[in-house]
């Protein structure tokens, strides 16, 4: 399994030179604090980095560590302190309140750790939800969804509500439903961490499908040791800064030995 | 800088945000229910209270009129038996009232000149019968002892005494009566004996008038028509009765022939009865047949046992007809009651005064209070109840948001809703209210409310009210919450509970 993991991995273009390839998410000086009354928190404190297009790259670091801050921010979901991010070049900080929801719309999808699907809808309807934002109409929206639906592998599930169906499922749903409008990044915040291994492992699969397939570039924050073998790279964060930032081929003997122990 | 890849996102159209705030009501049903119960509370309360407030009023008012017309009738038929005091004369020439005043004149008999003179005279009385009356107790027992208005008038006549009052008056530091001394001394040296005239000549003419009637109609009887004999005048009114009263003075444009057929047959029907319950053996027979306790027999108990049983009504009859009363059967004791407490009913609701005309669907200041506050403590129940569907869904709220929905679309999402579940709660508590209203009604004025006829399109509009706050209530107690909604970060989404 893990040489199957492996070899499309090596084999992929986009990890070998991060600044030859077009860059999708460029992050210069990020800097976000909190002021709780008189005392400041730095949840990130200069963040420089760099997302390359079709990449998929792994964003890792203890809790605390200003991961999830980070997350919001190259997300366009919350605004910096200090320092610019740019989205396909774009400066966020420059967008209107439309744009910005224009951007979050087509641009950028989200898989949420607790798969965020609208409890009283169906899966069908949730997957078309993003969809209906972005103009598309109800019966052209239906057709996708369930296009999308029978990729993730839920087709005949599509009626079934977020209640009815196991986590695993729920979060093939949030995926079909991230990827609907096709965006060029996926945003997902730690997808497996509400899993159990074997569900866990499908997704992560159905991740790296749509990566390799579709292109499109993902970035996923997790504690899931697997998710290191099909990441093209690994960002570490600690203390709201970029620790360091490996190519998955550098540390590949490393992540086996953990995945030994696990 | 490149090119921004960011356009302006799609605004969705309000028929599909409406669409949308349908659907997602349908599938949270439990939660909107709970608001629309509030809602429904809300708007019963208010529509219970204009629309039983409308048709009390209206009941009220048409029972007045009800009560008035029938003391008219009772007016009527007691003039025909009695001739007015002669208090109650000077009253009728000191009003405006044409039918009076043409009746007075011809019993009367003098010159219109001094007719006139006695309509000015008896306004200066009323005029100094008000200024004793506002008068200070013990000024007033000072200047007049106990006498009367008539009394104090004749008095002032007497050598002297004038002047004496005058001075009196000047030392109190009052106001000489009717303005000016020179008035007060036309009122008391002229005029007043002019009224008495006149006064006293009507009285004769009324009762001389009451005299040749019950000649005519009632055999050779020389004294007034007694109850029990108009009764009998009237059980077979005569054709020319209108003409015949007409000839002997009085002026019956106002009397409906019929009516005072039924409410003088009624009346000696009644003093009939009267008589008949203190006599034995009816007295003992009628308590027992009724079961009560025979020092509690009276006419209101007799008719209130009678009315709406006709087994009762039956046998009551005959041991009235035992005890002489004539022309009384079952059917007629049994409308005898139903009249009798119908008109205790009227009484009742017409209350005390009129029925002001001005007042709003008739509510009062105390129950727009209630109105009021009762609206303010829904206005926080919805407005709670909003915040509560946006607390539990700023997840939810927050998913959109980041799947691209714009601050607009959620606050118009949850705008609609809450016009929807206020359109809901409203009609359910429309239907409700006015239900309530109506057996409320029914239980208070029972029969009377059919009376208040003209009170449905007051009704209607009450409710209409009732509905359209209510819609109003919810939409308002709806902005903050959907504010919130709107300017909740997309970042909640990320979020993990």
């Amino acid at each position: 399994m893990s040489s199957e993991a492996q070899n499309p991995a090596q084999q992929t273009p986009h990890a070998i030179n991060a600044s030859e390839k077009a860059v999708i998410i460029r992050t210069l000086g990020l800097e976000k604090s909190y002021s709780a009354g008189e005392a400041t928190t730095h949840a990130l404190s200069g963040v420089d980095s760099t997302i390359v297009r079709g990449e998929f790259i792994a964003v890792m670091g203890p809790s605390g560590s200003g991961k999830s801050t980070y997350f919001n921010m190259i997300g366009a979901l919350d605004a910096p302190t200090r320092g610019r991010i740019l989205i396909d070049e774009v400066d966020v900080a420059q967008l209107s309140a439309v744009e910005l929801a224009f951007l979050r719309c087509r641009k950028i999808g989200y898989i949420f750790q607790s798969y965020n699907l609208i409890r009283y809808m169906t899966a069908l309807e949730n997957v078309t939800v993003p969809m209906t934002f972005a103009g598309v109409g109800p019966d052209e929206a239906r057709r996708r969804g369930m296009a999308l639906l029978a990729l993730v592998g839920l087709a005949d599930r599509w009626s079934h509500r977020p209640m009815e169906m196991s986590g695993g499922q729920q979060q093939r749903v949030a995926i079909a439903r991230s990827i609907c409008n096709e965006p060029s990044v996926l945003l997902a915040d730690e997808p497996t961490a509400n899993l159990d291994f074997k569900t866990g492992q499908d997704v992560l699969d159905l991740l790296q499908k749509i990566n390799r397939e579709r292109g499109v570039t993902i970035v996923c924050s997790t504690h899931d040791h697997r998710l290191l073998n099909v990441s093209d790279r690994i960002m570490w964060i600690r203390d709201g800064r970029v620790e360091r930032v490996e190519r998955r081929a550098d540390i590949a003997i490393f992540v086996g030995s953990m995945r030994e122990k696990s | 800088m490149k090119e921004l890849i960011a356009k302006d996102q799609v605004r969705l159209s309000l028929a599909r945000c409406f669409r949308l705030a349908l659907s997602g009501m349908s599938h949270r049903l439990f939660r909107a229910s709970i608001t629309i119960a509030i809602l429904a509370l809300a708007v019963a309360f208010l529509s219970h209270m204009l629309a039983f407030s409308v048709v009390e009023h209206e009941t009220q008012r048409s029972a007045w009129n009800e009560l008035r017309a029938s003391r008219l009738l009772g007016e009527i038929v007691s003039r025909l038996g009695n001739a007015d005091s002669p208090r109650t004369v000077i009253d009728g020439l000191a009003g405006s009232d044409p039918h009076r005043l043409r009746e007075y004149r011809a019993w009367s008999r003098v010159s219109a000149e001094r007719f006139e003179r006695a309509q000015r005279a008896a306004r200066a009385f009323q005029q100094f019968d008000g200024y004793l009356a506002k008068a200070a107790p013990a000024q007033r027992a000072a200047l007049f002892g106990d006498q009367t208005t008539d009394e104090a008038g004749a008095a002032l006549a007497e050598p002297g005494q004038i002047e004496h009052f005058l001075a009196q008056v000047s030392d109190f530091g009052l106001r000489v009566p009717l303005g000016s001394e020179a008035r007060l001394r036309a009122f008391v040296f002229s005029e007043r004996p002019l009224l008495a005239e006149v006064v006293q000549a009507v009285v004769l003419g009324h009762a001389r008038a009451i005299a040749r009637l019950g000649e005519r109609f009632s055999g050779s009887d020389q004294d007034s028509l007694a109850e029990a004999r108009l009764g009998k005048l009237f059980e077979h009114p005569p054709a020319n009765l209108l003409q015949v009263a007409g000839e002997q003075g009085f002026d019956p444009a106002l009397w409906r022939v019929t009516d005072l057929t039924a409410f003088a047959i009624q009346a000696r029907d009644r003093t009939q009865i009267e008589r008949a319950i203190v006599s034995d053996p009816a007295r003992g027979e009628l308590a027992r047949e009724l079961d009560v306790s025979a020092s509690d027999l009276s006419l209101p108990r007799v008719l209130g046992q009678v009315e709406g049983s006709q087994a009762r009504a039956s046998a009551v009859a005959a041991i009235l007809a035992r005890a002489g009363v004539q022309g009384l059967d079952a059917a007629k004791l049994a409308v005898l009651a139903q009249t009798f407490v119908h008109a205790e009913r009227v009484e009742r609701a017409a209350g005390d005064e009129a029925p002001s005309t001005n007042a709003r669907f008739g509510i009062s200041e105390r129950n727009a209070w209630l109105v009021l506050l009762s609206f303010l403590v829904c206005g926080v129940g919805v407005a709670n109840a909003m915040l509560m569907s946006v607390g539990e869904r700023f997840s939810e709220i927050a998913t959109m948001k980041c799947l691209g929905a714009l601050d607009g679309f959620v606050m118009t999402l949850f705008l609609f809703e809450a016009t929807i579940q206020g359109v809901i709660g409203g009609v359910i508590g429309l239907l409700l209210g006015g239900l309530l209203a109506l057996a409320r009604g029914f239980a208070e004025y029972g029969g009377l409310l059919g009376t208040a006829h003209g009170a449905a399109g007051q009704v209607a509009l009450a409710l209409g009210v009732a509905l359209a706050l209510g819609v109003l209530l919810a939409a308002l107690a709806a902005i903050g919450p959907s504010f919130v909604a709107a300017r909740l970060s997309p970042m909640e989404a990320m979020r993990v509970d």
